[in-house]
């Protein structure tokens, strides 16, 4: 009788065995995936649907600092309204006067620019012009990151 | 005669429960970060004012002495100043070069921009200033668009530092606040 030398070991594969190693690497890439995209921050003018930042593909964080808003209808100022865009954009005053008494008072030293995407140059220079008088030493524009969800 | 010292049966270990406690635990974690994260993230684009010639450091000398963007609603034009090679010129000659980018389909033509800022980083590998000219009609979109393309190109980085606009009135002599705020119509407190 020839004896086999090499058995071959039945193969038995419970039930769901041969599932699990893609599940957990499907979960594993989900976790990396969302990791590297995780994001605190909070909503920008939650009360406002319509403020839409711009987008960017900029990666920088945003500091923790003054903010200035700047939508077609006003200008803010950590969330107070400090002044009409529309009156500001059809004047020919370099210097949103509210703004710059209020950072005078305030005194911050660096500020978070957030505009509204569809905001004109024009406004937004003026606002950006105010800041530097008021003695503001870092400005930032802030925008959507692509590296986002 | 039996083997007292008989060698274990190999038995292929039975990996499910390990890998049963991974997937939980990634399970319990993938909610927790989908409930916590925000759908998106916010980025910070930092700028300076072209106009605060003392807030900034100076440009070092190279032979790409100045770059400007200037924006405009039908397209923008790029001018370069490029320290002129030849022997007899003083260090402050330079040659400006003005390059013509209409917008296509009503979008800023950054492909070509990018192209000619590689070509100036080619010549000039230590430039990295770039002024950008934003002209009234322009939108915050189209800045922050254009501020994308300078910072970074297909090729790698282009310009470290952006200077926006083409400066506001000098710190010292800026219009003093006026005695009696004005106050913008609809501002009632």
């Amino acid at each position: 009788m020839r004896r086999r030398i090499v058995t071959r070991r039945p193969v038995v594969l419970h039930h769901g065995q041969a599932a699990l190693p893609p599940l957990v690497d499907m979960l594993t890439i989900l976790l990396f995936f969302i990791l590297k995209s995780f994001s605190m921050d909070t909503p920008v003018r939650p009360d406002d649907p319509d403020f839409r930042l711009p987008v960017s593909t900029a990666r920088e964080y945003v500091a923790k600092t003054a903010r200035i808003d700047v939508t077609p209808e006003a200008v803010y100022l950590d969330g107070e309204r400090m002044a009409s865009s529309t009156f500001y954009l059809e004047r020919d005053d370099e210097i949103v006067q509210e703004l710059y008494d209020r950072l005078q008072g305030a005194a911050p030293r660096s500020a978070n620019v957030r505009a509204d995407g569809r905001v004109p140059w024009r406004l937004l220079r003026k606002v950006v012009y105010t800041t530097q008088v008021a003695h503001v030493e870092t400005l930032d524009l802030v925008a959507v990151s692509r590296a986002g969800l | 005669m039996r083997r007292l010292l008989a060698p274990a049966r190999s038995v292929d270990p039975d990996l499910r429960p390990g890998l049963l406690s991974i997937a939980c635990l990634l399970l319990i974690l993938l909610p927790c970060l989908l409930l916590t994260t925000s759908l998106y993230k916010l980025a910070s684009l930092p700028f300076r004012l072209g106009g605060a010639e003392g807030t900034r450091p100076p440009e070092i000398p190279g032979l790409v002495t100045g770059v400007e963007v200037r924006m405009a609603p039908d397209g923008m034009v790029l001018r370069a100043a490029l320290r002129t090679r030849d022997a007899n010129a003083a260090a402050e000659d330079v040659v400006w070069n003005e390059t013509d980018l209409p917008d296509q389909d009503g979008v800023p033509d950054i492909p070509a921009l990018q192209a000619r800022l590689e070509a100036l980083k080619r010549i000039d590998p230590a430039w990295k200033r770039v002024t950008v000219l934003p002209e009234d009609p322009v939108s915050t979109d189209d800045v922050v668009l254009v501020m994308d393309a300078l910072r970074e190109g297909p090729a790698g980085p282009l310009a470290e530092e952006i200077l926006l606009g083409e400066g506001s009135p000098p710190l010292e002599s800026a219009s003093p606040p006026d005695a009696e705020p004005k106050t913008s119509p609809g501002d009632a407190p």
